[in-house]
């Protein structure tokens, strides 16, 4: 915790961290800490293109993970791959938030967190002392549950917040850059007259969006997705369905979700997590048609969970 | 049980019912043949029954996709039983052409019988041994299936070359016979791929 608050602080103006509510200064911390970026370092923006690559952009090696005395995950290991989308399901508190949110080093921010094991990124172990939790979150971006534009910031501004946090301030290159994302979010051609409105005057789909337009802004590699859907209406679930298609052109994407018809309509890859174990993880056809282990088929056909 | 449940349980029984009904036309047109091709109306009657119950599973099977997008074991057990509805309509209709192709040829005395009698022998075994693999689910028991469809395809193969080279064959003799043992080939194949759905449906994968 402390070491975020204090990259924040440093970063930050000071108005911020006088934010009294402490679960809402957390998630602040962690939206801005995600699209803090070192001047000096170069950012690359991986743009294969090839929905057929099959090669491995993160793996996860013997993770376990817990809050004090809680071991919320127990020994999990799994690869995500590039341009695929890898959903992750499994019952309330079988950990998978916590398994992405260990993925881009948010679960420490949390007092009391712990955790053992490897997460690489390509070959970099993003937990090793010497690697930066600021620049892994700027390559692994993140989209909540609930859509969380700043809401006190222009919808311009929100897309922009990353880049001008980055050190541009040449307002035809963030102009340009603000349409590029919104774009690729779907969002443009709804709201492209209007972003000077405030991003909390959208609709929650379109705010979920604009969450997505924003995480992008900083070129990230991969993009987590906790939750996306779950607080939006079927037609703007759609659109973000939609858009998570496009996006796997370009990134690795993994996504948690409740919803297991999500899963099987979205992704390449399913994950299936009980009680902090990983049961079973393939090909989202064979999880979904024919799935190797009884707790998978128990949990997929709604016999628990 | 899960609502899912009550709809999947009741295209199983009204698999169950097809079978029986398609076991007694089946029997019913070969017996009409063994016995020179005594039209039985039944026959026609109960393809048709068959053909609306398999539109009716065919139905439910789309209602339950769209109402629980089942998947895994459910998923199959629906793809599964279209494909056997199916089949066993297809049975019921073989069973008919069987008894068509001998009332317009010759009332059906034209026909080898003897040969007839044999082949039918061997399509009944594999039809009821396929019947038994649908009630009771055991896919190994189905393997045997392989052996006599293959036993199948010979004699009905043997047949048609055997045609070829017997020049004092009459026509109404080769034709007859040639469509029926190509009715009885067709049902021991559909009794074959009834076997292989029930596999699909119980282990993921079909028999090879």
């Amino acid at each position: 915790m402390s070491h975020h608050m204090h990259l924040y602080d440093s970063h930050n103006s000071s108005s911020i961290t006088r934010a009294v509510a402490v679960a809402h200064v957390l998630v602040t911390v962690m939206i801005n800490s995600q699209i803090l970026v070192q001047l000096d370092k170069k950012i690359s923006f991986h743009n294969s293109g090839n929905n057929q690559n099959s090669r491995q952009k993160m793996r996860v090696e013997n993770l376990t993970a817990g809050f004090g005395q809680k071991k919320v995950l127990d020994d999990i290991s799994i690869s995500f791959n590039e341009n695929a989308i890898t959903a992750i399901i499994g019952p309330s508190g079988c950990g998978k938030s916590t398994l992405v949110r260990c993925l881009n080093r948010m679960h420490e921010v949390t007092p009391s967190a712990w955790v053992s094991g490897h997460v690489f990124l390509d070959d970099e172990d993003i937990f090793s002392p010497s690697t930066d939790p600021v620049a892994i979150r700027r390559k692994i971006g993140m989209v909540f549950q609930k859509p969380n534009p700043f809401p006190t910031m222009s919808i311009f501004d929100n897309v922009a917040a990353g880049l001008k946090l980055n050190g541009v301030r040449d307002r035809k290159v963030i102009s340009s850059k603000v349409e590029k994302n919104l774009k690729k979010a779907f969002l443009w051609d709804e709201i492209g007259d209007r972003i000077s409105d405030s991003g909390a005057s959208l609709s929650g789909g379109q705010q979920q969006r604009l969450c997505i337009a924003r995480a992008l802004a900083v070129e990230p590699e991969v993009v987590l997705m906790d939750e996306p859907c779950s607080a939006l209406d079927p037609s703007a679930t759609a659109k973000i369905e939609q858009l998570m298609r496009e996006l796997e052109k370009n990134y690795t994407v993994v996504i948690v979700t409740h919803n297991m018809q999500q899963a099987a309509r979205v992704s390449d890859y399913t994950a299936f997590l009980y009680l902090g174990k990983m049961i079973e993880y393939g090909p989202t056809d064979e999880i979904f048609q024919n799935p190797k282990d009884k707790l998978t088929e128990n949990y997929i056909t709604g016999r628990f969970g | 049980m899960r609502p899912l449940d009550a709809g999947l349980n009741d295209m199983s029984e009204t698999l169950l019912q097809m079978a029986d009904l398609a076991e007694r036309t089946v029997e019913a047109s070969l017996s009409s043949a063994a016995q020179g091709g005594k039209i039985d109306a039944q026959v026609r009657v109960w393809s048709n029954e068959l053909q609306g119950r398999y539109d009716d599973v065919e139905e439910k099977a789309v209602e339950l996709i769209a109402r629980y997008q089942p998947v895994a074991s459910d998923l199959r057990v629906i793809k599964s039983n279209m494909k056997i509805a199916y089949d066993l309509a297809r049975l019921g209709r073989y069973a008919y052409d069987i008894v068509q192709v001998l009332d317009l040829i010759d009332g059906g005395k034209a026909a080898d019988r003897a040969f007839l009698e044999k082949m039918s022998e061997q399509v009944l075994d594999m039809m009821r041994l396929s019947f038994q693999t649908l009630r009771t689910h055991d896919v190994q028991v189905a393997r045997q299936l392989i052996e006599m469809d293959n036993g199948v395809d010979s004699l009905y193969r043997g047949y048609l070359r055997g045609l070829i080279s017997n020049a004092n064959l009459k026509a109404a003799e080769a034709v007859s016979t040639a469509l029926v043992a190509r009715h009885l080939e067709r049902i021991a194949d559909h009794a074959w791929y009834i076997a292989q759905s029930v596999s699909y449906m119980v282990t993921g994968t079909y028999i090879v």
